[in-house]
């Protein structure tokens, strides 16, 4: 647990640096605020709908970039030789993977509830009586675990690709996915990428909470699973 | 019992432990691939504590690869390895990271960051406590000439500062075994000997190298891997007995006198 602890700051740090932590952080909360700019006619049917649609967009592109970050930043440190200095030192490579994954996960789900203040305050400027809460901030809540899932996946195509494919094929698997769950929406079945799907179709939704609390679940369960076989996938590798 | 460096010095007091000619490495039956060809191939070395051992190989990347299937990086198809006493990587600061160092031709290390933090984070990894971890980073910093630089970037000293860091933080937990594959090459050959005289009476060092001549002086034994296998392995005296250079042609030499009198590898441990 200290080890962790010891990484995931390096993690961050590094971020700092490299100023990744301010674009996985930034992009969401700067598409929260442009959903204050989206135009009336194009704002919904609903004030808190349209919101959540335009901010479930914003959040798609923001997490597809993070998983893209999180894949690249991973197999670069494989090859620029930092995973192995931990490993010759007895650190599990499982640790460094799970450093990396709180880094960025920690980031990009504080980007999201932050981009979501701006999308609600964006929701009550436009709604005629003051909406209720709740449907919008479990939708959230489900959407930052779809995005936990989205930089385990980029982690995990990480610890077997070099850094520009693994990039690139995170972005358009990420992409993809998250673009079929805002196109066709099953609701009622909970998928990890659900959160996003009830984001962007908040009006339609007939148990909000319920659904959105179903698809965190499953979210966050895809994510173990993805960095239970990144773990094992680093740990067979050669560093 | 295994008898290692870690071995109490009460023990290691005593002649009859001595005559036991204790090892800091051993491997046995050691095979691996890559990409069709096989660097290591059912490979068993044996390597005495306080032994300073160059490994030249043909092809040039089996020797780096024995040193990275070693230190634990790369896995081999095939064998087990016992570094210090210790049969594989453990996770307890104690064991591995304490007692096994490498270094690789790459310095590994964040660029940003500065020699004290980088050694201040190898010394919390291997959980010592402050006063220790401050201890041994002014000593290393002295040995190793960057007292001057040691609260700047890394990146502004350049490759030969990061590859001396990575020396540093190598020897930051005083290790019995030391594998070095390629090491500190962006220094200037005289400062490369100095720092590659590791002190330690006790201490195994393993150096991988493309060019055995620049190594003359540091090591008092050669092993030469041929497609995977071990060809030679012998004291450097057995060198200098024949009349033959610490260079890849002479150590071959060696190697090809040594199969033609029926005795492929010679005895260098003890």
């Amino acid at each position: 647990m200290r080890r962790l602890r010891i990484l995931t700051r390096m993690a961050l740090h590094e971020m700092w640096i490299s100023f990744r932590l301010i674009l996985v952080i930034g992009l969401p909360v700067l598409g929260g605020m442009m959903v204050i700019v989206v135009p009336p006619e194009l704002a919904g049917a609903t004030a808190v709908g349209g919101a959540g649609f335009w901010y479930a967009v914003a959040a798609c592109a923001a997490i597809c970039i993070a998983s893209g970050l999180a894949a690249g930043t991973l197999a670069h440190e494989r090859q620029r030789g930092t995973v192995a200095w931990m490993a010759v030192r007895a650190v599990p490579r499982s640790a460094v993977l799970l450093s990396w994954f709180v880094a960025f996960g920690f980031l990009l789900a504080s980007g999201i509830a932050l981009g979501s203040i701006g999308a609600w305050l964006a929701a009550i400027a436009r709604a005629d009586s003051p909406p209720d809460l709740a449907p919008f901030a479990a939708s959230i809540g489900a959407t930052a675990g779809a995005a936990l899932a989205s930089v385990a996946g980029g982690l995990l195509l990480g610890t077997f690709l070099r850094t520009g494919p693994a990039a690139a094929l995170a972005v358009a698997l990420s992409a993809a996915i998250l673009a079929a769950a805002i196109a066709w929406p099953l609701g009622g079945v909970p998928l990890p990428t659900g959160g996003i799907a009830l984001l962007a179709h908040l009006d339609a939704a007939t148990r909000p909470v319920g659904d959105g609390l179903q698809s965190a679940g499953a979210a966050l369960a895809a994510a173990a699973l993805l960095l239970v076989l990144g773990g094992a996938g680093l740990e067979r590798s050669d560093l | 019992m295994t008898l290692t460096s870690s071995t109490p010095d009460a023990l290691w007091a005593s002649r009859s432990v001595r005559l036991l000619r204790p090892a800091a490495v051993l491997c046995e039956g050691i095979s691996r691939t890559v990409r069709g060809e096989r660097l290591l191939d059912d490979l068993t070395l044996v390597v005495g504590v306080g032994a300073r051992l160059l490994v030249v190989s043909r092809p040039e990347e089996s020797a780096s690869m024995l040193l990275r299937v070693l230190s634990g990086l790369a896995h081999p198809t095939a064998g087990t390895v016992q570094l210090a006493g210790v049969a594989r990587a453990d996770n307890s600061p104690e064991g591995w990271a304490r007692r096994v160092g490498y270094v690789g031709p790459e310095a590994g290390i964040y660029s940003w960051m500065t020699p004290r933090e980088v050694l201040q984070l190898a010394g919390r990894i291997a959980e010592y406590d402050a006063p220790h971890r401050r201890r041994r980073i002014n000593a290393l910093a002295e040995h190793f000439r960057f007292g001057v630089q040691l609260d700047e970037p890394v990146q502004r000293g350049g490759e030969p500062l990061a590859q001396r860091v990575a020396l540093a933080a190598a020897m930051l937990t005083d290790p019995e075994v030391l594998l070095l594959d390629e090491p500190l090459r962006s220094l200037d050959p005289d400062e490369r000997a100095r720092l590659l005289a590791i002190p330690g009476r006790r201490r195994t060092v393993l150096i991988a190298s493309r060019y055995p001549a620049s190594e003359a002086g540091l090591v008092n034994q050669v092993a030469l891997l041929r497609d995977g296998r071990l060809a030679l392995h012998a004291p450097v005296k057995e060198l200098d007995a024949r009349g033959l250079t610490l260079s890849q042609r002479g150590i071959e030499a060696l190697a090809d006198l040594a199969m033609a009198g029926g005795q492929p590898t010679a005895a260098a441990n003890g």
